[in-house]
């Protein structure tokens, strides 16, 4: 079984990279063969015959980071201040020696005097590499990922 | 209405148009009547009501409606409102309703084609006043051109292809990219939301002086720094827009395309070489083998067909919702062709994704300085927003088309032009 205070903090810590816009960091936490995937119009299905929110293989993400660190990705300039509170962590083994963890978050989001506020539910599949854990799969369901959405152009 | 008529003949001129226009509310009422009530608007493709009883709901500017197919495969579109005291009747934005539509206030069904089918009590009215026929769902009427659906409340002699007009060929150009000369729209949808008027987006989507600029890091991440956009967008550029008249308008890329391949969609490369010779063996045998080249080249049209359609690289169709004066919903659909190799459809929905929607590396950025451009039409010294570039260089062509460069304003004149024409028409929709 893998340590659950090991995992609990991964996702703290996983979390504030993303809230202080950390693009460095929060890409060495994951694999190189890793998925991110946020799903659109349902919190299931098949990536590869529906369109997603969010489907990136590990160079996908690469260039997503790439492009916010310019400075000139607009739509986070300037960038939104973020909070998140993550909760209700959950740990399982899974195959090959990785670690599925569920948890929720609550998510203010705050740029040019708007407030935003998002949920969700997100499952992360952990490896350990270099006695590191690793993000090997990622999947945000968004609670509304059905409906019109603001700008999501920070780290989610 | 209240005050003075508003005189669009002055707030609209050929070269400048007034801010009243983007954030007046009494406009946009009578926007949603002069236009979203009188003019074709586009509703749904064909494929994403394949099967008998599949619907989904849309809209006409505010206004309700579901586009459903029958029991008997008959397209429709129909009010979301039950005939009886007003209550949407269906509740869910998609879905198979073979069985029909049944209203969860009192209970009265419809059929999948609107009709009346049977309400609890019926005793309760006289049949001197009350004929069950007489109370089918409102129908709208609807037309459509290579599967693309638009619904019209007071088409008034107008057709739709008409209103389509020199638009048509890119529609073409869009369904022969297909090796079934179809393309379906059921790989889901993105949706995204902004708060400034609705055809700030119709501007931009033909506008092609910002992209260097604005869009200029997901450029590079397709093409490498060192790329020269001046090659595709400046005064030696290629690109070029053009007013197709009746607030039509492209970014026509096609010369661009012709000469450097797939331009910046990158298909080449990123697909499977045998997924790529089995989808030109299928166009060439509905096209024949010397089209392929052309149809190729040409590939995935940028265009938009006045007031709420837009289609763009890399294979996806925009449909624009109003919702207020200062907010707008867009609806991205991936664009897949019948019959190709899943490989080249995965790639085309992935990319879809990545370029555009709310997460997209693109478009967040356009509903970003929509949203800036709303701020700033606060100003209220200068209220002009000048469309002025290229006003004297643009050219007539043969085809009726007026061409401009890239970076001039050409294609958002053809739309005001238009726009001006809708809101000024007389009580009978005569244009």
């Amino acid at each position: 079984m893998g340590d659950f205070r090991e995992v609990e903090q991964f996702i703290y810590r996983e979390a504030r990279l993303m809230d202080e816009h950390r693009y460095d960091d929060w890409l060495a936490l994951w694999t190189d063969d890793a998925t991110y995937w946020v799903p659109c119009g349902r919190d299931d299905g098949d990536p590869e015959l529906q369109v997603s929110i969010i489907y990136d293989r590990y160079p996908q993400l690469v260039n997503r980071l790439q492009r916010l660190k310019t400075g000139k990705a607009f739509a986070e300039d300037p960038p939104s201040r973020l909070c998140r509170v993550i909760s209700n962590i959950e740990m399982e083994d899974a195959a090959a020696g990785e670690i599925v963890a569920r948890s929720s978050f609550v998510l203010g989001d705050l740029r040019k005097h708007q407030e935003v506020h998002w949920f969700g539910r997100t499952l992360h599949r952990l490896r350990k590499t270099d006695g590191e854990l690793r993000i090997a799969y990622k999947k945000v369901i968004l609670l509304n990922n059905d409906e019109p959405l603001p700008n999501l152009a920070f780290l989610i | 209405m209240a005050g003075a008529a508003i005189d669009y003949q002055d707030l609209v001129r050929r070269d400048q148009v007034h801010a009243r226009l983007y954030y007046d509310p009494a406009i946009f009422e009578e926007e949603m009547d002069k236009i979203f009530s009188h003019h074709w608007v586009y509703v749904g493709h064909e494929s994403e009501v394949a099967e008998p009883g599949e619907f989904v709901c849309r809209w006409l500017g505010l206004q309700p409606v579901i586009l459903v197919r029958d029991r008997k495969r008959q397209l429709h579109l129909l009010m979301n409102r039950c005939r009886h005291r007003s209550n949407t009747i269906c509740q869910v934005e998609r879905g198979n309703a073979a069985g029909g539509f049944r209203c969860a206030y009192h209970g009265w069904t419809y059929s999948p084609s609107g009709e009346l089918t049977g309400l609890p009590y019926s005793v309760g009215y006289d049949s001197r006043d009350f004929r069950k026929e007489d109370y089918g769902l409102i129908r709208v009427t609807i037309e459509s051109c290579h599967g693309f659906i638009f619904g019209n409340l007071n088409p008034g002699g107008h057709s739709l292809l008409a209103q389509i007009g020199a638009a048509r060929p890119l529609l073409e150009q869009v369904i022969n990219l297909a090796p079934a000369g179809e393309v379906m729209l059921r790989a889901g949808l993105l949706k995204h939301k902004y708060r400034a008027n609705w055809k700030m987006t119709m501007e931009n989507v033909l506008d092609a002086y910002h992209p260097p600029v604005l869009h200029q890091t997901a450029f590079h991440l397709g093409t490498g720094k060192s790329f020269n956009w001046d090659s595709v967008y400046g005064p030696e550029g290629n690109a070029r827009t053009r007013d197709l008249g009746n607030g039509n308008g492209q970014i026509d890329f096609n010369a661009q395309n012709r000469k450097s391949g797939f331009f910046f969609q990158g298909l080449k490369g990123d697909i499977d070489e045998s997924a790529q010779r089995a989808y030109h063996a299928g166009l060439a045998k509905r096209l024949g083998q010397e089209r392929v080249a052309q149809v190729l080249g040409d590939s995935d049209p940028h265009f938009s067909i006045f007031p709420n359609f837009n289609y763009l690289p890399p294979g996806q169709v925009r449909l624009i919702r109003p919702v207020s004066i200062d907010e707008t919903h867009i609806y991205y659909f991936p664009v897949m062709l019948k019959d190709a190799p899943i490989e080249i459809n995965r790639e085309r929905i992935r990319r879809s994704g990545y370029m555009h929607g709310p997460a997209g590396l693109v478009a967040p950025d356009d509903i970003d300085v929509y949203e800036r451009n709303q701020e700033a039409l606060k100003a209220r010294q200068d209220e002009w927003v000048i469309l002025r570039r290229g006003l004297r260089t643009e050219q007539r062509e043969e085809d009726g088309s007026i061409v401009g460069m890239a970076y001039e304003e050409t294609t958002q004149r053809g739309l005001w032009r238009h726009y001006r024409q809708l809101m000024t028409r007389d009580a009978n929709g005569a244009i």
